[in-house]
């Protein structure tokens, strides 16, 4: 779902944490980086900064990290938690021995904070991301170009994850009272929805044999 | 309609007005052009500005009625174009910034009922009848045209040849490009190839419901001029634009379901074809030559419908390669979704509101009288003399635009199905152009007579 930059790994130490981050997180890709960039990254990004050591360079990073507009996760060997500047952005902190299961809870955390108050409107499975009130849809943080039948079939089947419904269902639920289509118009508008919203990783739109279709949320 | 369907449909049209006006907002769009075809097909319509959007999506716009009657206007006609906001789509080609968008518009009269003569309410008539009977008609054509260097030179634009895939066929980048701007604005393309002569080109669009079918026709036409002028080329959709080339034609392959059932499939049949795809079938050939008309509208069409270019020339129908009028193509045995019937007299240049009308009219008259079919024929009707087509019972399509207005004008069926009000008005035109192609002094005789006589 995010970006997450690890900041100043540098140690051979967390190699193991970091393993096994990126192996119970497939959602989020791992970057390494060398010091906080300076440009704004696309899509949902996370810092977490890793300073064993020097607790004073550990706060330039976390500082560097919150005032780039970061949300930043901090792992600390030192548990002296640094000066900084708290007012200036979102940051959680963890201390040895940080299980894997904390820091991802914390990186969500963070996550979640900063992007405030989740709108009422908005249906959100992992990339794919569909704001009702602007109709709008996102799939990893790029906006997606749906036609109107398009954006109304996968909200209505996006806001019921799991649910199998056949395509008389989707074709009554979808379309107007006065359409001319058959069911075979489902299968033509989820064979284009897929080309629209799929990554080469996952299926959100599951055919269901025989039966018709099941938005797949992502776990 | 019960009144929650009613409030249903109302909500559903407030939902698809928000979705459009929020796109709008979001790319920018400056311009909407409200789109109208006249009783030919061709595209008509006027632009509006973002200010207006709403109130017209939701009250529609006056326009003068007379612009959609062709090249038989008569006087002024206050008529309101009423947009179809689930047909909100922005224009690839134009610019990402300032985007223009276009919207579909049903003809309403000023006291806002559907207009007689609106193509869209002619042919979703014909689609609620069949409905009526449980079917639902799909239709899947395969439009061809030619790309051309420009009007004034009309030189094909590549040389390449039937299924060419030569890089050297600039007509092939052409081609990609057109399709990627068809898929993006939800135009699905099944399959593209270059056809058997220089220049032309074919693109075959997947299946979907008639009426939404006949508003991508339209916009495919303007997809294909537009992406063709961008190269400073051009496409002619005219039926027979060089007389020692094939024509462009529309064969129209078509198929009835009953919910999620084929209804042209009997697994039982020996050959697949179920009673209701039989006596369909049967009407399309029984009728086809009073709806030619209709398919084929132009002085120009009748160029094409001859013998020796690969289009129908006698109301027929054949089994394997026999290209006749009626063919059931190959279906593969474990997809009975794929059994379906064509029907190869239509051409790219007719109005395929009206087409797609005449042609379900006809073959649900087929069912509705359970027509008999009888057996394909085997032998190519063009190498059997006038007596054996007589005792096979082989009709021939009418041969000049004249013979198939006569049927036409004639034709319970047209009447019936396209309303009367469409085809006085239809007629009224293609009389007019009949009359002044007849006027015309041609090229062949001037460089036969002249001398001679």
């Amino acid at each position: 779902m995010a970006t997450v930059l690890l900041i100043g790994f540098d140690s051979p130490d967390p190699a193991r944490l970091v393993t096994e981050l990126a192996s119970s997180a497939p959602q989020h890709s791992f970057d390494a980086v060398v010091g906080v960039p300076d440009e704004r990254q696309s899509g949902e990004t996370v810092g977490l900064v890793w300073c064993p050591h020097a607790s004073e360079d550990a706060a330039a990073l976390i500082s560097d990290a919150v005032r780039a507009g970061l949300p930043t996760v901090a792992l600390l060997t030192d548990p002296a938690i640094p000066a900084i500047d708290f007012q200036a952005g979102h940051v959680e902190f963890s201390f040895p021995p940080a299980s894997c299961e904390e820091v991802l809870n914390r990186i969500d955390l963070v996550l979640a904070r900063a992007r405030g108050p989740e709108p009422r409107n908005v249906i959100r499975h992992g990339e794919l991301v569909i704001d009702q009130d602007r109709y709008e849809v996102a799939l990893s943080g790029r906006k997606v170009d749906l036609t109107y039948k398009e954006y109304e079939l996968l909200k209505y089947i996006a806001a019921r994850p799991g649910r199998v419904f056949s395509r008389e269902a989707l074709l009554r639920a979808v379309w107007d009272y006065d359409y001319f289509g058959g069911t075979r118009t489902v299968d033509v508008h989820v064979r284009r929805l897929r080309s629209k919203i799929n990554d080469v990783r996952y299926q959100f739109i599951e055919t269901v044999w025989n039966v018709g279709y099941r938005f797949r949320a992502p776990v | 309609m019960t009144q929650a369907q009613d409030t249903r449909q109302r909500d559903a049209n407030e939902e698809a007005i928000r979705f459009a006006l929020f796109s709008a907002h979001e790319h920018d769009v400056r311009f909407i052009r409200l789109w109208l075809t006249d009783i030919l097909g061709t595209l008509k319509g006027f632009a509006i500005t973002i200010d207006e959007l709403e109130g017209v999506l939701r009250t529609g716009a006056s326009f003068d009625g007379a612009s959609i009657e062709g090249i038989a206007r008569e006087g002024e006609s206050d008529m309101v174009a009423m947009p179809d906001a689930s047909t909100w789509q922005i224009l690839p080609w134009r610019p990402r910034e300032n985007s223009v968008a276009r919207l579909f518009c049903d003809i309403r009269t000023a006291s806002g009922e559907p207009a007689e003569t609106d193509n869209r309410e002619v042919l979703r008539r014909v689609l609620r009848r069949a409905g009526e009977m449980g079917l639902t008609y799909y239709v899947a054509p395969e439009l061809e045209y030619f790309h051309l260097r420009s009007p004034e030179d009309p030189r094909p634009y590549d040389a390449g040849g039937y299924f060419d895939q030569s890089s050297d066929s600039a007509g092939a980048d052409l081609r990609r490009q057109t399709v990627l701007s068809l898929e993006e604005m939800g135009i699905p393309v099944k399959h593209s190839h270059h056809e058997v002569s220089d220049g032309q080109h074919e693109i075959d669009l997947r299946h979907t419901n008639a009426l939404t079918m006949a508003d991508s026709i339209i916009t495919f036409k303007v997809v294909v001029k537009e992406i063709a002028s961008q190269s400073g080329g051009y496409v002619t959709f005219m039926p027979r634009p060089f007389p020692q080339s094939n024509g462009s034609g529309m064969h129209t392959h078509m198929s009835l379901f009953e919910g999620d059932k084929n209804a042209f499939y009997d697994p039982d049949a020996p050959d697949g074809l179920s009673n209701t795809a039989r006596q369909f079938m049967a009407g399309l050939i029984k009728h086809a030559p009073e709806i030619t008309a209709i398919t084929n509208q132009w002085v120009n069409s009748y160029k094409r419908l001859v013998p020796g270019v690969e289009a129908p020339v006698y109301a027929n129908y054949t089994a394997g390669t026999l290209a006749g009028l009626v063919r059931v193509p190959a279906h593969r045995v474990d997809k009975e979704d794929s059994m379906r019937v064509e029907y190869r007299a239509p051409d790219s240049a007719c109005n395929p509101y009206l087409a797609f009308a005449a042609i379900l009219g006809a073959g649900l008259e087929g069912i509705e009288k359970e027509y008999d079919l009888g057996d394909p024929l085997t032998l190519d009707p063009s190498r059997m003399s006038a007596d054996e087509r007589r005792s096979h019972g082989v009709v021939q399509l009418p041969d000049s635009l004249d013979s198939a207005l006569r049927l036409a004008s004639e034709s319970e069926l047209l009447h019936k199905t396209l309303g009367d009000e469409v085809m006085g008005s239809f007629l009224r035109n293609k009389r007019l152009e009949w009359a002044e192609y007849s006027r015309t002094v041609t090229d062949y005789e001037i460089s036969r007579y002249l001398k001679l006589l």
